[in-house]
């Protein structure tokens, strides 16, 4: 049992506890823009934390061509981890602009500084 | 191992097909090219599974990126909700 | 609720058929002879084409004509949505006109970038790689054209056009490609070869890298022609609806 195993395996397990929020705050929370949020936990955490848990497992096993899964693997996380936040930036822009969702909230920056 | 490509074939096939009674039946039509995203993201799961990648990368590419924002430009000359 | 109705009829008429079929199916025994012969001969063997893709020796040499006329049927789509766009010259000027702003927030354009460099390098590598990998020209042009796609949708159309990427030089890009096809299929009648032959007038391998002779050119023009004809026509759908009203003189 070497160390990447034991990582990489940690990491996925937290990827599934991410998946596992993200799904219940999707359920639960009450407006588009913290269930938003919810769901960016869905993908970051659930989506590219294990692929870098994948990484850490293909580099501690010796499967043939275990380069080559834990290079695309990484990629993909690192991909994931870049587009993931940018696609909800522009959900929640476009939301705000179409002023479609009733909230209530505290303060609301985009507003005033759009003013 | 065939079992479980199977499947993940027989379920991907099953919502291909569901995603695709939607979007042809949906009003909104903003909302039907999204369900044509997913089904063309199902078929695209089949296609891999059946072991076809040079189809699978021109399909992805086509059916949810190009012809996607090919319906959206569209719909955005015409109007959104379908009127029958 | 109607909609339920029709799903769940849909879903148990698919099923049942597809229970009924796989009771009376008997599995295929043996490779089909004409597979055979692809599998033995698209690298060995006599009629090989140099190319240790199959799929791609198949697509380009030996249903070469096929792919021609497949090529020649979607550019002849592009060349009726172009003719359907058609602008003069002033008009056509006048839809230059605009300011590249920025249309959503600073972090999406900055990944936007990102990705766009992405997608041009795999791109790429899907279309020239065609002949030693799965891929090939038009999955490489589909996934070149998403390129300008994201441009677009982050920056709006002018962006591209200030930068040189305007719908004239984009068919001009386009029928380079084309030209390309054309002057590699007839390229084999100077040598008294026929029409589309590869081996063994094209070379092999260049630089220890097998080139699947006349494949890797069919690719690489594809590519091009593909990647620039979607973008024109997405440049010429992204012109503004007012626009278009002034140029057709409809009234609001």
């Amino acid at each position: 049992m070497s160390i990447l195993l034991t990582l990489g395996a940690i990491l996925i397990l937290t990827g599934g506890i991410c998946d596992l929020f993200g799904a219940i705050g999707l359920l639960k929370f009450p407006n588009f823009y913290v269930r938003l949020h919810a769901a960016t936990v869905g993908t970051i955490g659930g989506a590219a934390v294990p692929l870098f848990g994948v990484t850490l497992l293909a580099l501690g096993t010796d499967i043939p061509n275990k380069e080559a899964i834990a290079g695309a693997s990484l990629i993909t996380g690192m991909i994931i981890l870049l587009v993931a936040p940018a696609g909800a930036t522009a959900l929640a822009y476009a939301a705000h602009k179409a002023r479609i969702i009733e909230w209530k909230p505290k303060t609301d920056q985009l507003k005033e500084a759009r003013k | 191992m065939i079992e479980l490509h199977l499947t993940i074939l027989a379920i991907t096939a099953l919502i291909g097909l569901t995603f695709s009674y939607l979007a042809i039946t949906e009003k909104d039509l903003l909302k039907a090219v999204a369900y044509s995203a997913v089904q063309a993201i199902a078929y695209a799961i089949i296609f891999y599974l059946l072991m076809a990648p040079d189809i699978v990368l021109a399909y992805v590419a086509i059916a949810v990126g190009i012809y996607s924002a090919l319906l959206v430009f569209i719909i955005g000359k015409t109007e959104r909700y379908e009127v029958v | 609720m109607k909609r339920l109705i029709g799903l769940i009829i849909i879903l148990t008429i698919t099923l049942g058929v597809a229970y009924y079929v796989s009771q009376n199916l008997t599995p295929q025994k043996s490779l089909h002879p004409l597979g055979k012969f692809y599998l033995k001969n698209s690298y060995f063997g006599d009629y090989s084409a140099k190319s240790p893709e199959a799929v791609t020796s198949i697509v380009w040499d030996y249903r070469g004509l096929d792919t021609l006329f497949e090529t020649a049927v979607f550019f002849i789509a592009i060349i009726g949505s172009l003719t359907l766009f058609r602008l003069s010259k002033e008009q056509s000027e006048e839809a230059k006109q605009g300011e590249p702003k920025r249309e959503l927030p600073e972090p999406v354009c900055a990944v936007t970038k990102i990705i766009v460099a992405m997608i041009l390098a795999v791109s790429a590598s899907i279309a020239l790689h065609g002949q030693l990998t799965p891929g090939g020209g038009f999955q490489g042009g589909s996934a070149l054209a998403v390129a300008p796609l994201l441009i677009i949708a982050a920056y709006s159309k002018y962006a591209l056009e200030k930068n040189g990427l305007d719908k004239t030089r984009a068919i001009i890009i386009r029928s380079i490609g084309l030209l390309g096809i054309a002057l590699t299929a007839l390229t084999p009648l100077l040598v008294k070869g026929y029409f589309m032959q590869n081996q063994p007038i094209f070379p092999g391998k260049a630089l220890g890298a097998p080139l699947g002779g006349s494949l890797v050119y069919y690719n690489l023009f594809e590519y091009l022609a593909v990647g620039a004809g979607f973008t024109a026509v997405f440049l010429l759908l992204s012109i503004p609806e007012e626009k278009f009203r002034k140029f057709l003189g409809v009234k609001q």
